[in-house]
């Protein structure tokens, strides 16, 4: 009846537990002890076991830690987790001698490209701090999964606060602390997070001060949770720090007032200090930063006096005091920046007046065009109403940029720096930042000089990725302005730069992604010569890259799916551009730049009539109204920003077109308000083409609505209007005639208008011209269907025009050469239900 | 439409362009080849072992190198990722989910294996450079357990091919006891003994007993 074995029992034992498991197991054995305790040998084995294989296969799988490495160390163990990340003990080993490190990586975050050039540049910044009690920053860089990391001299030795010695010992010990945090002060870098566990003594009885800078460098890529401290280091950080107000130097003295407390007291207050030295702590940590010590030297010169056994001083604090004032006057946003600069300002000059040495200056001037460009600027960037502050910070920064070029170019490390500056200042006067000050001219002068220096600087896998996003920078300014041929020629180099950096470092996260941005580039240069077909397999290689890197995934695909739609493949762009929309929400949480102008491809694919379409005004609309929602929300909030406005006026457009037919009274008045928008944007641009060429395309564009809401002589105006800018920026740009300007599509919106004025004659002499301009761009075989399309347009135009002239023999002719462009194009490309549209309405009259 | 000829291709050599444009209607396509074999089209499976051991074996490959974000990587993470890869995400059936596991699960431990063997040699080799160098003699080679452990399963599976294959399904694919009675038919009352039976077995034969 019951099991016999101890095996058997094992098995039957199944799913009890606590007492059911008890009594089956008294039952099974019948009270026979030894069998029981076999059963659970059994037991135990079996778990071992289950522990075992796991354990086996998760070292199997597993990236050992010893055979992990950061750029050229190997870690040797981990040090400790924080929330900003883990710390390893590291160790060069190709070295002769075997050299140990701390190197932080930063928790997994992702890490926009902005970011990661701004975190690069304070690194170099603190990697300059030369100081016998500052642990040294070694060197940093990104891991290929993106986690920027932070090289370290490491450190064997005890808090300061755990450190024995007598009272005088440990005096002079804070002196030493104290000035090395002076010494960084006067480097423009704030430490932020003084506390004992920062301060580590050596056992030669030197105190070395560490994350000297990191937290604020980390707090650029972590956003606001790092400075949620954990309630320990509450106990160093002022007032105002934990208030969230700016950090400044002021913070430093307050926390290391603390510190000076606790050291000498084992309390962190002044309470069991006695006379002079009480004094010097309390207004070391007094809570009202403008009763403190304005600087650290301010607090060491009291301690050396008291040590020296003269009175210490009981100065006011005017500067301070003076800030206050101008502070309380300028509340807000002004009174941030105003701090900042001052703050950093006083450091500046206390060190250029203390220093006689040229190279010292020429640190300073470094730092200072940095924090300019950098720093101040990021920070200042989303107040609103911030652009007129920020140009000028730009025009200060190039100054300190060109006095350094002149002066210390030689060293690499220097101009890589310089260059760093340039591209971004190209940046800020107008490149591809959204909120741009508008001044392409100056950004693509700025670029020329930063790609001039990386070119001189393209040795590895890193120099070449600069290198390449300089060159594509330089061509998208250039292509701005204009100049097509030398911009594709330098598209061309910045993709083969980006391939030169992914073959020196092929697994590599930043190299997959500037391969992805130039290839991306080029593609987008040759869909706007109407080249679809060249640039399809561009955007390919941009999206493999995007979904091998896992990097904005949802900008290649959209990417992919303009290349797509514009080579006619309208399902797959579609597709794409869903698959995108759903991939950004999800990333995002919800609207953004990006998602609007996926909600403007999918309205252009779904039923835009300047586009291949699927023929569904309604939902095209749909998307286009989310997307002018969002749009007017951004320009509200920044009425200055020029890149805000430009994205209004083009979701304006869109929608416009969708109400040709089905309300030509709204979609005149869309037209109007982007018109308006696009004249100011000319105006105050006129040396940007792309800017010439959208108002001409709307201005023709409007001439639909007009006529059919009975308005033919405005429509004609329009279009000659459209005619004339079309004509100018060709004059301008000659290489543009290469691709398909829009003059066979404003011609005959010309024909159009003056059919409808009863001005028959003209109207087919437009309608010719339309047809014989098409065709000299059309015979080309970079005609893309932009190009066809206007091409069969204009060739049916004429037919229509001899069919309403009763010539129905030259009709039929002029509708077969129309017929042969579209079969032309279906050959290479393959069909879609629009073209099988357009090849269907062929041959019906002029409305 | 998708034969099974064209999938196999895409999973040996992804033609760049051909894989991009089309890899929404490739995952739909192993997808729907998912459901073929959970239908008991076993035909199917030859088709998706190449696929899932190619995506398996570079993700392991691209851990081990030290690429991926995080140190450790659990094999049901692997698993769950390649399953993410390569499966349209829209895919309801449980079912269906859980043969693709049991199949990956089989390649988890094949993956696995493989890079013990590789490890295995290399760290010989290494050894014999240090010798070389500075003398000072050879470290002992522990027996690497990855290897010991699918000994034991071989000889499991001779032993009982339902036991071992239980095993592999829990161990290397993550798989519950539930997702396993789906995949394999048994009861969750059997499996459970078969599980218990077969740690047994292999705790004897690691520890020498067979």
């Amino acid at each position: 009846m019951k099991p016999r074995t101890a095996e058997e029992i094992y098995l039957e034992l199944g799913d009890h537990t606590g007492d059911g498991r008890r009594r089956f197991l008294e039952e099974a054995c019948g009270g026979d002890a030894d069998l029981l305790r076999q059963v659970e040998l059994l037991e135990s084995r079996a778990a071992a076991l289950d522990e075992g294989l796991r354990s086996a296969i998760r070292d199997q799988a597993r990236c050992e830690q010893g055979r992990r490495r950061i750029g050229p160390y190997r870690v040797v163990r981990s040090l400790g987790h924080g929330g900003m990340g883990t710390v390893y003990l590291a160790v060069r080993d190709d070295d002769e001698y075997q050299k140990y490190v701390a190197i932080k990586v930063a928790r997994a975050v992702f890490a926009a490209e902005a970011d990661l050039t701004r975190f690069r540049h304070e690194r170099q910044i603190l990697a300059a701090l030369e100081h016998p009690n500052i642990a040294r920053l070694l060197e940093g860089g990104t891991t290929p999964d993106g986690e920027p990391y932070i090289v370290m001299e490491y450190v064997d030795g005890v808090a300061i606060t755990g450190f024995q010695a007598g009272f005088e010992v440990r005096l002079r010990l804070l002196l030493k602390v104290a000035a090395a945090v002076e010494y960084a002060h006067h480097h423009l870098i704030v430490h932020r997070d003084i506390k004992p566990s920062n301060i580590l003594v050596t056992a030669g009885g030197e105190p070395k001060l560490l994350d000297f800078g990191i937290a604020k460098t980390l707090d650029v890529m972590q956003g606001s949770a790092f400075t949620e401290t954990p309630l320990m280091t509450r106990d160093y950080s002022s007032p105002e720090q934990l208030a969230g107000k700016p950090v400044t130097i002021g913070s430093d003295v307050f926390s290391l007032g603390v510190v000076f407390c606790e050291v000498l007291t084992g309390r962190r207050d002044a309470a069991a200090l006695r006379g002079d030295l009480q004094s010097v702590a309390e207004k070391a940590i007094h809570p009202n930063p403008g009763l403190r010590y304005r600087s650290i030297r301010e607090f060491t010169d009291d301690v050396e006096r008291f040590l020296a056994g003269h009175p210490v001083w009981a100065r006011p604090a005017s500067h301070l005091y003076k800030i206050r004032k101008f502070l309380g006057r300028h509340r807000g946003p002004a009174a941030v920046a105003a701090l900042l600069l001052v703050s950093v300002g006083i450091g500046w000059w206390s060190t250029l007046r203390e220093s006689r040495r040229a190279q010292m200056r020429l640190t300073q001037v470094r730092q200072m065009a940095n924090t300019m460009l950098f720093d101040v600027h990021d920070r200042i960037q989303p107040l609103p109403g911030s652009i007129e502050a920020r140009a000028s910070l730009v025009e200060t920064a190039q100054k300190y940029l060109g006095s350094l070029e002149s002066s210390a170019a030689e060293d690499s490390t220097v101009a890589s720096e310089i260059a760093t500056g340039y591209e971004r200042l190209g940046d800020l006067q107008g490149g591809a930042e959204m909120a741009s000050i508008g001044r392409v001219g100056a950004a693509v002068e700025s670029y020329r000089r930063s790609l001039a220096l990386r070119e001189r600087l393209a040795t590895d896998a890193a120099t070449f990725r600069d290198l390449s996003r300089v060159q594509v920078k330089t061509a998208n300014a250039m292509a701005q302005r204009g100049a097509s041929a030398e911009a594709f020629d330098l598209l061309r180099r910045g993709t083969a730069s980006a391939q030169a950096a992914l073959r020196f470092d092929p697994a590599s996260r930043e190299s997959g992604r500037v391969v992805m941005e130039a290839e991306y580039r080029i593609g987008d240069w040759l869909l706007r010569k109407g080249r679809a077909a060249e640039a399809l397999p561009h955007a390919s290689n941009s999206l493999e890259m995007a979904r091998r890197t896992g990097v904005d995934l949802s900008a290649a695909l959209r990417r992919f799916g303009d290349a797509a739609h514009q080579g006619g493949r309208l399902d797959q762009a579609a597709s794409a551009f869903r698959e995108a929309a759903e991939e950004r929400r999800r990333e995002r949480g919800g609207m953004d730049r990006e998602g609007m102008l996926l909600e403007l491809a999918l309205g252009n694919v779904l039923g835009n009539p300047l586009f291949l379409n699927m023929g569904d005004a309604d939902a095209a609309g749909a998307h286009y109204k989310r997307a002018l929602e969002w749009a007017r929300t951004q320009w509200d909030r920044d009425p200055a920003n020029a890149g805000a406005r430009a994205d209004y006026a083009a979701v304006l457009s869109r929608l416009a077109s969708t109400y040709w037919d089905r309300n030509p009274a709204e979609s005149i008045r869309l037209y109007d308000l982007s018109i308006a928008v696009r004249q100011q944007q000319s105006n105050a641009a006129p040396e940007n083409v792309e800017f010439i060429r959208i108002l001409a395309y709307d201005l023709a564009n409007s001439s639909n609505p007009l006529r059919r809401a009975g308005r033919p002589a405005e429509a004609l105006r329009r279009v000659q209007r459209a005619l004339e800018l079309d004509a100018e920026m060709v004059r301008r740009d000659p290489v543009r005639v290469e691709c398909c300007s829009d003059v066979p599509l404003y011609s005959v919106a010309l024909g159009n208008a003056q059919w409808t004025l009863g001005q028959k004659a003209e109207a087919g002499r437009s309608f010719l011209h339309a047809a014989a301009v098409a065709e000299s761009y059309g015979v080309r075989d970079t005609c893309g269907v932009f190009c066809t399309k206007d091409w069969a347009a204009s060739l049916n135009h004429v037919a229509a025009w001899h069919a309403a002239m009763n010539r129905p023999g030259e009709a039929r002719q002029w509708v077969d050469r129309a017929r042969a462009v579209w079969k032309n194009w279906i050959a290479r490309n393959g069909s879609n239900p629009d073209i099988e549209k357009r090849l269907s309405e062929l041959g019906s009259p002029l409305r | 439409m998708w034969s099974p000829r064209s999938i196999r291709s895409f999973g040996r050599k992804p033609d760049a362009l051909f894989a991009l444009v089309y890899s929404r209607r490739m995952r739909d396509a192993i997808t729907q080849t998912l459901l073929q074999c959970a239908a008991g089209d076993t035909a199917a499976w030859q088709v998706l072992a190449p696929i899932v051991y190619d995506e398996l074996h570079r993700l392991a490959e691209s851990c081990l190198r030290g690429e991926r974000r995080g140190h450790t990587l659990q094999p049901t993470a692997l698993v769950h990722e390649s399953y993410l890869r390569l499966v349209s995400q829209r895919l309801p059936v449980f079912e269906a989910r859980s043969h693709f596991y049991a199949l990956a699960a089989r390649i988890m431990r094949q993956v696995l294996v493989d890079s013990a063997r590789a490890h295995k040699a290399a760290k010989r080799g290494g050894d014999m450079e240090r010798v070389g160098m500075d003398g000072a003699g050879s470290l002992p080679l522990w027996p690497n357990p990855m290897l010991e452990i699918d000994d034991a399963l071989r000889r499991l599976a001779e032993y009982s091919r339902e036991q071992a294959e239980s095993i592999e399904l829990h161990y290397f694919g993550g798989l519950a006891v539930a997702e396993i009675a789906n995949v394999t038919g048994r009861s969750t009352r059997t499996l459970a003994r078969e599980l218990k039976a077969g740690r047994l077995f292999l705790a004897r034969a690691l520890a020498g007993d067979h």
